[in-house]
């Protein structure tokens, strides 16, 4: 033992087991010099309690606890570009269609009846309406090639005429803006089809393994 | 009854920063007397537990509650002390206040029953232990800290410092050795000197 204290530090501890302590309780009875070890071990160990540490206001700021934030700002940055995405291509379609839609005049526009009869005749451009105009005109050609050229005078012959050849003109127009809305249509869902490819490409790559299905952990 | 520590990490760990804030109301002060015991110096000693704490809140999901944690966050403290110590390259200092003002002592009085002279004994003795505490090589003044101020157990400290328990052992009985000797030293110094002065004064 006395040439082992290394072990009295478990005894002064209180940290040897209980053979342990018998052991050196058995030996300490006979050894003056393991006794005085331990006397001098337990001294400099109250000694050490006079070690003082200031006082100190407390060093850390509490953490505050997190902002809440509005469901908006939970929604995935991907979902709020693609919503965009989709608005943007709908407005522009409504856009095309209107630029489409709206009545040539080659002339200025005067205040009241071109103003007025072009929604009620651009907003409704559909084949139905179209045959609706072309029957019309027909039945306007055929009373004039039926009237007797006797029965009316040269200038009603004239304003006819005038009038015909305006009708052909709207119908004319109206046959460009279908056309026109129909190939606006393609084109927006073109571009939409191709917008979305390359969405559904970025978002693949970007995903971690195992999410994409690519090659994913199993 | 006190919520254990390692529920507040639990609740901590989920985003419950309040139990974050009580488990370092509840350690600042342990994690600042090591600091300053190990550094000697009280702003660096503060420094080291603001990134003590830091961090922990930091690691958090890395405790693994495998040890207390009061033991992962005396391992930081001390990891953080050893980079201060390389840093700036400086061994621990003993700070203190210069003179002894009776006005403060009186205010210092940790109790009623102790006495001015009792008080100044107890600074005397404190500043002496700082000193002999100094003095010693690291590895055994960190396991008397760890042992006689934080109270961990002998395996506690060999995980800590990562060195077998006998090791452990060995370092405690040195240390404790070596201050035992300089302090009965110190004491005797101080015996002589004032016994010279009292001679000088009949």
């Amino acid at each position: 033992m006395c040439e082992e204290r290394e072990r009295l530090i478990g005894y002064v501890y209180e940290e040897c087991d209980p053979d342990e302590r018998r052991t050196i309780e058995a030996h300490l009875e006979s050894c003056h010099v393991c006794r005085n070890e331990i006397g001098g071990l337990r001294g400099v160990r109250h000694q050490l309690l006079a070690w003082d540490v200031p006082e100190q206001p407390p060093v850390w700021r509490p953490i505050a606890p997190p902002v809440s934030v509005s469901a908006w700002n939970a929604v995935p940055a991907w979902v709020m570009t693609l919503a965009a995405g989709v608005l943007l291509m709908v407005g522009a379609a409504g856009g095309a269609v209107t630029y489409a839609l709206m009545p040539r005049s080659a002339g200025p526009v005067t205040a009241s009846a071109p103003l007025r009869a072009a929604p009620a005749e651009g907003a409704s451009p559909d084949p139905a309406r179209l045959a609706q105009l072309e029957r019309r005109l027909g039945d306007l050609e055929r009373s004039v090639t039926s009237t007797k050229p006797a029965a009316t005078s040269p200038t009603e012959v004239a304003s006819l005429k005038r009038t015909l050849d305006a009708l052909a003109g709207r119908v004319d127009d109206l046959d460009v803006a279908v056309a026109r809305t129909a190939v606006n249509t393609a084109e927006v869902r073109t571009d939409y089809q191709r917008l979305r490819n390359s969405f559904v490409m970025t978002s693949l790559a970007g995903a971690p393994m195992g999410t994409s299905g690519f090659g994913g952990a199993r | 009854m006190p919520v254990p520590d390692e529920e507040l990490v639990a609740r901590a760990t989920s985003g419950d920063t309040d139990s974050f804030n009580q488990l370092v109301s509840r350690w600042e002060r342990p994690v600042f007397a090591l600091a300053y015991r190990t550094l000697g110096r009280e702003e660096d000693a503060r420094d080291v537990v603001q990134d003590a704490f830091l961090r922990a809140y930091r690691g958090l999901r890395g405790f693994k509650g495998e040890a207390k944690f009061s033991s992962w966050l005396y391992r930081i403290t001390l990891n953080l002390c050893r980079d201060w110590v390389r840093r700036e390259r400086r061994a621990p200092l003993v700070q203190v206040p210069e003179g002894t003002d009776a006005t403060e002592l009186a205010d210092a009085q940790a109790a009623p029953s102790e006495s001015v002279e009792e008080l100044v004994g107890r600074r005397e003795m404190s500043r002496a232990v700082a000193k002999a505490m100094a003095e010693l090589p690291e590895e055994q003044r960190i396991a008397i800290l760890l042992k006689e101020y934080h109270g961990l157990t002998f395996q506690e400290i060999a995980d800590q410092l990562n060195c077998p328990l006998s090791t452990v052992k060995t370092r405690l009985y040195q240390g404790l050795s070596v201050l035992r000797r300089r302090l009965e030293r110190q004491q005797a110094e101080e015996a002589s000197l004032r016994r010279a002065t009292w001679e000088s004064t009949l």
